[in-house]
């Protein structure tokens, strides 16, 4: 294909920026950067566009660098007019998928737009075995039916996906979900920044503690306990966070939290060297604790064996777990 | 109960295979019979297990293996004869949901071949007693009627003095046992459950009264018995639950002819998780108090362990069964406070299931 084939045409940025037609591919983007260059350099590269059947024009390539010009205020742009390049609206796409595809990785909004306007063009197979290994992603047809329903994210969710501040990993988690439920799961994780393995620890716990005691997960975020940690004048978004999930993982584990609690106390309250710190699985499972001495020299060392010695709080540890 | 085999497919390799061609011969037209290429090896995720293509294919590998145990916790030094893979039967909590990645039901049909080897290894170990078993990756009877491992098997026992050879089923198909003269150092043991376990969560399974009628059958025929709870697993009324399935035992069974009953309590990689709660969304065997154990498993936590082991133990022994009792996969005090007794390591465990063996086989 011989690009030069196209005429240059001036458009208005604003226009085609908002209308900017079915083959768009980039979103959650920053725009910043393009900003700041095209204020430096002007625009290198014109953008790509072709009339559709009414006549307008509409971008085959170049959305982002739009708007950028549209954020400057610079409405008058110099484009590539590809129309008797590009007949279909399949060799539209795929010229502005290419294009981008050599340049740029898709975040995973980007892969899931893509898929989906593939679904109009290409049959299920090719998509498998052609366009998704070139979007980095695996040719399972569970995969592509997880990125199609990408897209009924509510539009924060797709932005927090977009940029990375929601994994993959927990929206699938959480995609099967009554929309209630799902939709409060994200809230949370988006109104208190849960990093990715909170993100899991959060909806797994949720989940559990739901299927057993047969809750809503809007039931179970509407306890006091929660309620109490998201509305707390106290606690900044990281301790929220901590604290939902050492909620959570009491009431999905009682027992468990309840000897490890115990379990800890006792150990605090052993007047140990501070050379010495005593160990232990947290999960209570091994059922030795372990003793670890810092020392610099064997005298040091026998000091802190002395006074560990003398100590007679260690005669009164008890076995891990109590039976309790 | 004969499960439905709506397509059997020969491997290439396979088709000359005297063991597959009769096996073929079985299904009798009842199913289209295929012959392929080997199929390439797929990741387990997302992939559906296909639990009514037999396909019959020459195993490249060594089929007898030590169990895959681990150094945290008491192994009983078993053996694992390698004849298939994958089970008509969909218990929830199947291991084998994370492990597998090709979906049918697979039967390694070079057996009777590598029985010949193995023979050959056994007879230049010098060990006295090997305690052997084909239920770990596949049921060992479910898949009988069709491929009638119970015609090669026990004659390999029958050949090899120092080999018990356990069938560990949860299936009712003895028909081929019942037609197999040999019995000495031949095990029939059921996997069993509570009633209501085996009802909601062994899909496909037999339930434990049919279970036990068939083990009554062998224990008449002269077999010696053994039964594994294995998953124990902490439900509603579970002691209750469990009792119920002691006292069918009690109905069936001469406790005095039964060689050995192990208790585990339900383990699982974190990965199969994912898998039960995409398969099975009823399932309530994820309700409990999990932690990772120090196997990377996760499992109960101990005290809920022990009361589950302690219980099983009190009620096992009011039938009557006291020695032969052991753990699966448990750490030495779990055994000491469950059982009260514990044979501290490895070895001796697999020593005091020897020696069970050997006395009720009266081994050398």
């Amino acid at each position: 294909m011989d690009w030069r084939g196209g005429e240059m045409v001036r458009l208005d940025s604003e226009r085609l920026a908002e209308k900017p037609g079915p083959h768009v591919m980039s979103y959650g983007f920053d725009l910043d950067l393009l900003c700041r260059s095209v204020e430096r350099v002007g625009l290198i590269n014109p953008p790509w566009v072709a009339r559709n059947r009414k006549g307008s024009f509409e971008i085959v390539s170049g959305y982002r660098r739009l708007r950028a010009l549209k954020a400057l205020g610079k409405r008058d742009v110099l484009c590539n007019d590809v129309t008797p390049l590009l007949r279909s609206p399949m060799e539209r796409f795929l010229a502005g998928f290419y294009e981008n595809l050599a340049t740029r990785k898709f975040n995973e909004i980007e892969k899931a737009m893509i898929l989906t306007q593939l679904e109009g063009y290409a049959g299920r197979k090719e998509i498998l075995t052609r366009f998704m290994p070139l979007v980095a992603l695996p040719s399972h047809e569970d995969t592509l039916k997880f990125y199609l329903n990408l897209l009924d994210l509510e539009e924060r969710d797709r932005l927090a996906v977009a940029r990375g501040q929601i994994s993959v990993a927990a929206i699938k988690a959480v995609v099967d979900m009554e929309k209630a439920d799902r939709q409060i799961l994200l809230d949370w994780i988006n109104d208190f920044n849960l990093n990715f393995n909170q993100q899991l620890k959060f909806i797994d716990c949720v989940n559990d503690i739901c299927r057993r005691d047969e809750l809503r997960a809007t039931e179970l975020l509407s306890d006091q306990v929660f309620t109490e940690i998201a509305e707390s004048g106290r606690l900044n978004k990281p301790q929220k966070a901590k604290a939902v999930l050492d909620a959570l993982r009491i009431r999905r584990s009682p027992r468990l939290a309840e000897a490890q609690q115990t379990v800890a106390a006792e150990v605090a309250a052993i007047a140990l060297p501070e050379e010495a710190a005593m160990l232990y699985d947290p999960y209570l499972e091994d059922p030795c604790y372990r003793l670890e001495i810092r020392f610099r020299h064997g005298r040091e060392l026998k000091k802190t064996i002395e006074k560990l010695h003398g100590l007679r709080a260690l005669e009164g540890i008890r076995e891990l777990w109590t039976g309790k | 109960m004969n499960f439905k085999i709506k397509a059997a497919i020969l491997e290439k390799g396979a088709e000359k295979n005297l063991f597959a061609q009769k096996a073929v011969e079985r299904l009798e037209g009842s199913c289209p019979v295929l012959v392929e290429e080997v199929p390439p090896l797929r990741r387990a995720e997302g992939l559906e297990p296909d639990k009514e293509t037999l396909r019959l294919l020459s195993f490249p590998g060594e089929l007898l293996k030590p169990c895959p145990g681990t150094k945290e916790y008491l192994c009983c030094g078993y053996r694992i004869l390698n004849i298939g893979t994958n089970c008509p039967m969909d218990c929830s909590y199947c291991i084998l949901q994370a492990y597998f990645n090709q979906p049918s039901l697979r039967v390694f049909v070079n057996v009777e071949e590598q029985l010949e080897i193995i023979g050959e290894s056994i007879r230049n170990s010098g060990k006295r007693v090997l305690r052997i078993g084909t239920g770990e990756f596949t049921d060992s009877l479910a898949l009988d009627p069709v491929v009638k491992w119970t015609q090669v098997l026990p004659s390999f026992a029958a050949k090899h003095e120092s080999v018990v050879l356990e069938f560990k089923t949860k299936t009712v198909s003895i028909e081929g046992l019942l037609a197999s003269s040999h019995r000495d150092r031949i095990v029939v043991s059921w996997s069993l459950n509570s009633p209501v376990i085996a009802a909601t969560e062994e899909h496909g399974a037999p339930s434990i009264r049919k279970r036990l009628e068939a083990a009554r059958a062998c224990q008449r025929e002269g077999y010696t018995l053994g039964f594994h709870f294995d998953p124990l697993i902490e439900h509603r009324s579970w002691k209750e639950e469990y009792a119920r399935t002691v006292d069918l035992l009690d109905h069936f069974l001469d406790p005095s002819k039964v060689i050995w009953i192990s208790l585990g309590c339900l383990r699982f990689m974190p990965s199969l998780k994912g898998v039960i709660r995409r398969r099975f969304p009823e399932s309530r065997i994820l309700d409990g108090e999990f932690v990772p154990g120090m196997d990377g498993k996760m499992r109960y936590i101990k005290p809920v362990r022990i009361e589950m082991y302690r219980f099983m133990k009190q009620m096992l022994a009011q039938w009557g069964v006291e020695s032969g009792v052991y753990l699966c996969m448990e750490s030495g005090d779990v055994w000491e406070k469950a059982l009260g007794w514990s044979p501290e390591n490895s070895e001796s465990l697999c020593r005091y299931l020897d020696e069970k063996a050997r006395s009720v086989f009266s081994l050398p």
